[in-house]
């Protein structure tokens, strides 16, 4: 009997489940597709203050964790950690007395219902008006916005060259299930520029410069 | 889209950022910790044990006010839980609060001593499904999450089944240093060195002169003080494991396929689970076990877990043997 198996651990619910049931895999998994999305989402929001990040998403990821019996799943489980990751940033500056709060270009109300939803477009030059870095941020923050996996299995296809079984055994699954992962997640990735640019990933990567 | 503009986009925007990996380790050990507390508070409630709710609270408040202090001052960090304490478990809480009993649930934390009586055993849940086990008179004391130093006795590490392997724990002696790859081992200091035992997987001794000796399943060694190593074979059951059994956790079986559960007895006694007959192993996974063995040893455990079901299963030789039990 091959006790080694990592099984995959899929959907917000039955990581829940996991979780509250005490399985390590759960909480590994849970670790792992959060940690370093939240960590990114409260980097920038604090100013790039490393120190500051550490204890606000040791807090956020604390709170949600206690939560996470209470979590109704009216909204995806990132979007709602991304909740409580604003309170603790809100929280974090005033317990300073910084009252430099940073707004992000994601955090303007139209754009940030576009990514927490990847709904509706929103249709203006975001180079133009936030510069090229804060838009090469924002493609970043859609990858952070799809469902568990998806960006990370995009960044390992395309940026890292990855083959398919390669990332179907960095995701503990079989390379059927990763061809798919990946199938799901380039739709996903071009609905979610589609709702947040208005625009196709060939007009955002020449409008980047490439 | 098409997979040219896709790579094209990607390469322009360039990689997400990595948080840095010694904060994504000190805050996956503190989450760790917070998350065993939580069950523990809520096993608690349910099983109404008074004393025991009152300890895991105190380890919960200890936690969050930890977690919500953390934002305000630098405090000890969290590395695990204590999950069995048998016998007398202690730790050096510092200067003014001297020794002090430490209780199931309760979060260890880096930079304090933690001992064992001479009847007392002790097992700690760590991140990444790590479980480091305490044999009786032993003293150790975490650097930080992925360093601890031991003083006198013996452990074990088994660094999990089937776990992502990413988490580390170097065990640090006066001889020199241990880490394992994905493995089970024990160590146990002598008068003038260290012994090693390896369960599964491989270890690494580092001296402190930089040489490297590694231990392969199956293997004991003897590295003595002056450099010197000897080598033998051990087996990887029997008598001489049988503290580890000894200083288990209790697993929670509830809801747990039959499958897993015979995985983990495995683990804990060192036994390959080898399948009877026509047993298929999606037989297992499909039997839900419930109930509870707490207090029971592993293979008392395993006995009385198959009692509840149509097999049975014999312990010989290393292995678990797993059969259909015969009609009447």
């Amino acid at each position: 009997m091959d006790s080694g198996v990592q099984l995959p651990m899929t959907g917000d619910q039955q990581l829940i489940q996991g979780m509250l049931a005490g399985d390590e895999r759960a909480f590994e998994a849970f670790f792992n597709a959060y940690f370093a999305r939240v960590y990114r989402f409260a980097l920038p929001r604090l100013n790039g203050d490393a120190e500051a990040a550490k204890d606000v998403v040791q807090a956020t990821l604390a709170k949600a964790i206690r939560g996470l019996a209470g979590f109704r799943g009216d909204s995806g489980l990132f979007t709602w950690i991304c909740r409580i990751c604003r309170n603790e940033v809100v929280e974090h500056l005033r317990a300073r007395n910084r009252g430099g709060h940073v707004v992000l270009i994601d955090d303007h109300a139209s754009l940030r219902a576009a990514v927490e939803s990847i709904e509706a477009p929103e249709e203006f030059d975001l180079v133009k008006s936030h510069g090229r870095e804060e838009t090469a941020r924002l493609v970043r923050v859609v990858l952070d916005r799809l469902p568990a996996n998806y960006g990370d299995a995009l960044e390992w296809k395309y940026l890292e060259g990855d083959s398919v079984e390669s990332i179907g055994r960095r995701l503990g699954i079989g390379t059927v299930a990763a061809q798919s992962l990946l199938a799901r997640a380039r739709i996903a990735f071009r609905e979610g520029l589609e709702a947040v640019f208005g625009a196709e990933a060939a007009d955002i990567a020449s409008t980047l410069g490439a | 889209m098409n997979d040219q503009d896709l790579e094209r986009l990607l390469k322009v925007a360039g990689p997400r950022e990595r948080p840095p990996a010694d904060v994504e380790h000190a805050v996956r050990a503190v989450l760790h910790a917070e998350w065993r507390a939580m069950l523990r508070e809520g096993r608690s409630r349910r099983s109404r044990f008074g004393a025991f709710a009152l300890a895991a609270s105190l380890a919960v408040a200890a936690v969050g006010a930890w977690i919500a202090g953390a934002q305000f001052a630098r405090t000890p960090a969290a590395v695990g839980t204590l999950a069995a304490a048998n016998g007398d478990v202690r730790e050096d809480a510092g200067l003014f609060a001297g020794w002090r009993a430490v209780n199931v649930g309760e979060v260890v934390v880096a930079g304090r001593t933690l001992e064992t009586g001479a009847g007392g055993r002790a097992a700690i849940a760590l991140p990444g499904g790590m479980s480091l086990r305490l044999d009786r008179d032993t003293r150790i004391a975490f650097v930080d999450s992925s360093r601890l130093q031991i003083e006198r006795g013996a452990l074990y590490l088994d660094s999990g089944a089937g776990q992502s392997r990413t988490a580390q724990l170097r065990v640090e002696t006066p001889a020199g240093s241990v880490q394992h790859v994905g493995t089970q081992y024990e160590l146990r200091l002598l008068e003038a060195g260290v012994q090693l035992r390896v369960r599964e997987g491989r270890v690494e001794f580092r001296a402190p002169d930089g040489s490297v000796e590694h231990g392969r399943v199956g293997e004991q060694l003897v590295i003595f003080d002056d450099g010197r190593v000897q080598r033998a074979t051990t087996p990887r059951h029997g008598a001489s494991w049988d503290w580890i059994a000894d200083a288990a956790p209790d697993v929670d079986i509830e809801g747990m396929s039959l499958a897993r559960f015979l995985s983990w007895a495995g683990r804990e006694l060192g036994c390959e689970v080898t399948l009877g007959g026509e047993i298929r192993e999606s037989d297992l996974a499909a039997i839900v076990v419930h109930g509870s063995t707490t207090g029971l040893p592993p293979a008392d455990a395993l006995h009385a877990v198959l009692a509840t079901t149509n097999f049975l299963a014999t312990i010989a030789d290393g292995r678990i043997v797993v059969e259909r039990r015969m009609p009447g």
